[in-house]
């Protein structure tokens, strides 16, 4: 313990410019942060946002929150390459060092000066949002594991594994290439998109860079080490390439049973007529598009397509299946019924079937909802509690209006947003007052929102109070601007009377339909350019 | 495995294509200076950074302090000193830090020789490591190698590049801690060597050509000049211990690298027949390495045109095979 402190104490003597820039920029974040939740998303525009972004709260708060964990990040590098161990001409390879007191001295350097620093700070903006930390402990230990996972550990391999900051940086270049090719390769793969193939690649990563640090700190074994990213990469593109995405989509999104209920029956819409004709890079495919409606079963079901399967059957018993491909997490709110799924075929199948009435196959993967706890909410003046929402406060209406922002509730809350928040404003009755020469909104006119975070003790981040707004995102009948300018009809001012409701999952499930006699120039999106 | 301070056994270092190391055998006698030279590229850096367990060795294995070098680390280096001459020290410290650095980690660690050694060194105590001259780096770095009177002390090359003030005044801090310690230096400065060096070994192209007492090497050695009534002709092959033979007139010369005046009067007469005068002179290390390093570069040029041209010439004494036998040997 002797040994480890005195290493300790060096690496304090030496990095005390790391730690204190490290240090201040914690400090100023913390000064700075509950500033920027008094003042939410209220900066000026134009030459002035440009001069006025530097003494505005919440530029340096978004600005922060980059810069603390790069300074964390950068304290880190230099404390472990402080004794480097790549290389053969550092002076204490020949030193009586013990490398798991080295390895400890590390350890409780960033320990000190990186995880009780947040540790600090994230108790300081608790206590400062009025909740009360002990209440939160778990949820703090959490955030400190996500940190140390996502941040340091993999920043802490890279630094086993590079002697200077410079080559580091350029390790990092080189993971970046390697990501943008994974990504490029896995446009190849549409389901690789929405379908995860977790645990696996996770825990190998993990594994890697624990192996990498242990192996480097036991043995400096830097080429092995490093072989070991290597060999990351490689088996990270291997499962991607091979994952049994069939097997997968079927696991993560069962189809239904029989004479289990489906939520809703899909109809194939008509052609409006009014698809995007545009052009398609490839000429040698057609570019489809079916516009289908839902009609609901469960009228509460909302729903978030996830990906979609399309299969067609022409004469001749030709089968065609244009695989799974990723639909972007479309919601479809209670009340939303349209949507279209688009996928591009082989122009000469195309050409071979577009005379011939052709049998269409569409399977759609999807997250299903269904509306819970619905009960009415008028938004007070001030400071108000929301059981799911932490504390809230309408924003001024003023400012928000000049600069085309609806109208909201600013939430600060506790570890993580709500899991599932959703409202429902009637737009008519807002007690926003209206702009000049907006018509007069409709009573069925609708303004709904929804707020999601994944089920955790806490969010990823720096910061155990997360800041969100209350605010309807999607609007349903209403009549367009005037001036076009797109801005929101109208928001939620206190006397608001709003619905607040919690959707539950009921789960991800799988739906295919059949559809019989069809055409395909009806559907399609665009000619290609010969 | 059995004595010596060090012991390798047919210890090989691969680096990629090239072969640093190939089946070197060495030993060092428990308080022996031992001095390893050779020519740039010999092998000399990667033998001992396998030694002190920096790096691994392709084949083979080596003992230090009846330790396997590759298990070399934490609290076993508390015995073994070490200083190179392209160290990286933590340059931000200031010298007396740096000392005070180092002091928990050996147990053994006299404050009074470290006294001694800092004045003996004229070593500026509150002066940052990256402001001293590269001597002056030197000198800290063997004073800190020799404060917990290590059973080995291992340098590497410690004095190149050196004035011979500093030269000095290292040799000097080395000899006063000699009589404590075994000593394995690797160097190319044969003079300041031979002032000290109890044994001596010569590595070349990655194999040890000899490893002997200094005294037995330089008896061992002779420039030999003969000069005879009409100049004779030289034979095609001459023995395997002549180096650089070459005759000019009635004189020939040549280095005896086995010599016996008996045996080597034999020889002479055998293959030149009879001469006018022989003269033996002894020699200094320096002339033995370079006459050694010629001969070994004569070989590879031979081997070299014999792999081009397929013929395998050879040269009265540029042939070292005998002396690699020999030197094994011993």
């Amino acid at each position: 313990m002797k040994l480890i402190i005195h290493i300790f104490l060096k690496d304090v003597r030496h990095l005390w410019r790391e730690i204190a820039v490290s240090l201040a920029l914690v400090v100023t974040y913390g000064r700075n942060v509950p500033y920027s939740w008094a003042h939410p998303g209220v900066a000026a525009t134009g030459a002035a946002a440009f001069v006025g972004a530097f003494f505005d709260a919440e530029f340096w708060a978004r600005m922060l929150v980059v810069l603390v964990p790069l300074a964390w990040a950068f304290t880190v590098i230099r404390v472990i390459q402080s004794e480097s161990l790549v290389g053969d001409r550092q002076f204490w390879v020949t030193r009586p060092y013990d490398w798991r007191q080295l390895l400890a001295a590390k350890l409780l350097f960033i320990l000190v000066f990186v995880n009780l620093p947040m540790f600090i700070l994230d108790l300081f903006l608790l206590a400062k949002a009025d909740f009360t930390p002990a209440r939160y402990l778990a949820g703090l230990f959490w955030m400190q594991l996500l940190i140390t996972l996502i941040l340091l550990l993999p920043i802490a391999a890279l630094a086993v594994v590079t002697a200077t900051v410079v080559q580091l940086l350029l390790t990092l270049l080189v993971i970046v290439l390697y990501m943008t090719v994974s990504s490029a390769l896995s446009q190849h793969i549409p389901a690789s998109s929405f379908i995860s193939t977790d645990p696996l690649p996770t825990i190998l990563l993990i594994a890697t860079l624990f192996a990498m640090i242990a192996l480097q700190y036991a043995r400096r074994r830097t080429a092995l080490a490093r072989s070991l990213i290597l060999g990351l990469m490689g088996a990270l593109i291997l499962i991607s390439l091979a994952a049994p995405y069939q097997r997968l989509i079927n696991r993560q999104y069962p189809p239904l049973k029989k004479g289990e209920p489906s939520p809703f029956q899909l109809v194939l819409g008509q052609n409006p007529g009014t698809w995007q004709r545009g052009s398609v890079p490839d000429p040698k495919e057609a570019g489809m598009v079916l516009p289908l409606n839902i009609s609901r079963t469960d009228p509460d079901a909302i729903l978030i397509m996830k990906g979609s399967r399309v299969e067609l059957d022409g004469p001749n018993a030709l089968h065609w299946d244009a695989g799974w491909t990723s639909m972007n997490s479309i919601d479809l709110l209670p009340g939303e019924n349209l949507f279209s799924v688009n996928f591009a075929m082989p122009r000469s199948l195309y050409d071979r079937l577009m005379d011939s009435p052709i049998r269409l196959r569409v399977s759609l993967a999807f997250a299903y909802f269904r509306d819970a706890n619905r009960r009415k909410f008028v938004v007070p003046n001030g400071t108000f509690s929301l059981p799911e929402g932490g504390l809230c406060s309408a924003m001024p209406i003023e400012p928000s209006m000049q600069l085309g922002f609806p109208t909201m509730v600013s939430c600060l809350a506790p570890m993580h947003r709500p899991t599932s928040l959703f409202l429902t404003l009637k737009l008519a009755e807002s007690t926003c007052p209206l702009r000049q020469g907006q018509p007069a909104l409709a009573p069925d006119s609708l303004g709904r929102g929804w707020i999601q975070s994944p089920e955790s003790p806490a969010e990823f981040g720096i910061s155990p109070v997360s800041q969100f707004e209350l605010a309807p995102l999607s609007y349903s009948n209403v009549p367009p601007y005037p001036d076009s300018s797109g801005r929101p009809p109208t928001g939620i001012c206190p006397g608001t009377p709003l619905t607040l409701s919690n959707p539950q999952k009921v789960g991800d499930t799988q739906l295919t339909q059949q559809f019989e006699g069809y055409h395909l120039p009806d559907w399609l999106k665009s000619t290609p350019q010969r | 495995m059995s004595n010596g301070t060090i012991r390798t056994e047919n210890l090989s270092k691969q680096f990629k294509k090239v072969e640093a190391l190939r089946n070197l055998n060495l030993t060092v006698p428990d308080g022996a200076v031992y001095a390893l030279i050779g020519p740039n590229g010999a092998g000399k850096t990667t033998a001992i950074k396998i030694l002190m367990n920096i790096f691994g060795a392709t084949s083979g294995r080596a003992e230090v302090l009846g330790i396997d070098s590759a298990r070399l680390r934490g609290r076993l280096l508390s015995s073994v000193g070490y200083v190179s001459e392209n160290q990286e020290l933590p340059d931000w410290m200031r010298v007396g830090v740096f000392f005070a650095y180092l002091r928990p980690f050996y147990p053994t660690w006299d404050r009074d020789l470290e006294k001694d050694l800092v004045r003996q060194f004229d070593l500026p105590l509150d002066r940052k490591l990256h402001d001293l001259s590269r001597g002056m780096r030197v000198k800290v770095a063997l004073a800190s190698s020799l404060a917990y009177h290590p059973k080995l002390i291992v340098l590497d090359e410690p004095f190149t590049g050196l004035d011979p003030l500093v030269r000095d005044e290292l040799i000097q801090g080395l000899l006063d801690r000699a009589e404590e310690s075994t000593i394995l230096i690797s160097s190319q400065d044969l003079a300041e060597v031979e002032t000290f060096a109890s044994h001596v070994g010569y590595l070349e192209k990655g194999q040890l050509r000899f490893s002997e007492e200094l005294t037995s090497l330089v008896d061992h050695f002779r420039e030999v000049e003969l000069t005879f009534e009409t100049p004779p002709a030289l034979p095609k092959e001459a023995p395997e211990t002549w180096l650089q033979l070459s005759a000019s007139a009635a004189v020939v010369r040549f280095i005896e690298s086995r010599f016996d005046p008996e045996k080597t009067n034999r020889q002479i007469r055998s293959v030149l027949g009879e001469t006018r005068d022989v003269a033996f002179t002894p020699m200094s290390l320096r002339s033995i390495f370079l006459a050694m390093a010629k001969a070994g570069r004569e070989l590879s040029e031979t081997t070299s045109e014999a792999s081009t041209t397929g013929v395998a010439k050879t040269r009265g004494g540029a042939k070292t095979s005998g002396i690699d036998r020999e030197g094994a040997k011993s």
